[in-house]
């Protein structure tokens, strides 16, 4: 795989991260890098995911489906399931808000502190530490449903 | 209490995601082609010198000949490869099911919501459009211009997908060209300063 086939697949995931859609992660990718290139933007992956953050947040203003929701420092916290479903996963990341699954993206997958995920969203550090823990409480209270169904 | 297991299995979710090869296709091409327009001009000048006195001596021996040159076969490749390259992605949306960013039966209340363009919804010719109702629209690209995808049924309730973007040199040349593909009829023509894609299902045709 290419370096810049690379950089597209991490684009693509980000993208997945904030919309929890293909084709819409794949259009906020094209429309980002398109306008990277248009603009002879540098071409690195911090630019390129902040460009794909500016159009998601454009995109959602316009739909007025940026969802808010008080930062409440006292999130529940669900128990772990031992073994964790895949599938589970998938729909359980369904479930959480664009904002939150981007910040456990930026975390889990990027291996962002918290301090980093703050400065490149652009968010207080309360806010991203907040969104993180209910992001993942919210996601153990999901799995342990599923756990319990299944 | 550990976050371990949460952020492997996050993290095997994400990293099992990959783009679609068509997409990455499209992006390697249209960087393969900003990288070309990026060289440096001096290049394009020698580039050119080269070429012009290539072509000069070309000219002059066949002149000396008697030789009759063909029809520009080039430019006719050109055109079609850009009439493909079009058609296929005007297909590639209207098979997107991503929903609308504004969902109006006005065409004028779409262009008045639609502030990220940089042109405005303009009503198509009713000729054109028949009877099909206009459901919304939402953005999306266009060979790397910013464009409206508009929604429309017809009685049946079938969708119908219209593109719109401020027209340019290169989408001129597909005025009132019309293509098949895939089962979808796909219509260009440029009203005014824009450029319009119309694409029907089989079902309307």
């Amino acid at each position: 795989m290419s370096d810049l086939d690379q950089l597209l697949a991490r684009g693509y995931r980000y993208a997945l991260s904030l919309t929890h859609d293909h084709a819409r992660a794949e259009d906020l990718v094209q429309d980002a890098w398109l306008s990277i290139l248009e603009r002879e933007a540098p071409r690195h992956v911090g630019y390129f995911f902040r460009t794909i953050r500016n159009r998601f947040l454009d995109l959602e203003k316009r739909r007025r489906l940026v969802a808010v929701e008080p930062l409440d420092e006292s999130v529940e916290v669900g128990v772990e399931p031992v073994s964790i479903d895949v599938e589970d996963v998938e729909r359980g990341l369904g479930t959480l808000r664009a904002l939150e699954r981007e910040a456990l993206y930026l975390s889990a997958v990027e291996g962002h502190t918290v301090a980093e995920v703050a400065t490149l969203t652009d968010q207080p550090l309360g806010s991203v530490s907040s969104l993180i823990q209910r992001g993942r409480a919210k996601l153990r209270r999901f799995l342990s449903q599923e756990r319990r169904h299944g | 209490m550990s976050t371990e297991p949460l952020d492997r299995a996050i993290r095997d979710h994400y990293e099992s995601q990959q783009p679609s090869p068509a997409m990455l296709e499209r992006l390697r091409s249209a960087t393969a082609t900003a990288e070309r327009g990026r060289r440096r001009p001096w290049r394009l000048l020698a580039a050119a010198a080269m070429v012009l006195a290539t072509l000069s001596v070309v000219w002059w021996q066949l002149d000396r000949s008697g030789f009759s040159p063909p029809a520009p076969t080039t430019v006719v490749a050109d055109s079609e490869e850009l009439t493909q390259r079009v058609v296929a992605e005007v297909v590639k949306n209207h098979f997107k099911d991503v929903g609308l960013d504004f969902t109006t039966g006005s065409y004028d209340q779409l262009a008045t919501a639609m502030t990220g363009l940089n042109f405005q919804v303009a009503t198509p010719n009713t000729e054109r459009m028949g009877a099909l109702d206009l459901q919304g629209g939402r953005y999306c690209s266009l060979q790397g211009h910013i464009a409206a995808q508009l929604w429309l049924e017809d009685s049946a309730g079938r969708r119908a997908t219209l593109y719109q973007t401020l027209v340019d040199p290169m989408l001129d040349e597909l005025d009132g060209q019309e293509v098949e593909q895939d089962g979808v009829l796909v219509s260009f023509w440029v009203e005014d300063e824009v450029f319009f894609a119309r694409a029907l299902t089989g079902a309307h045709l």
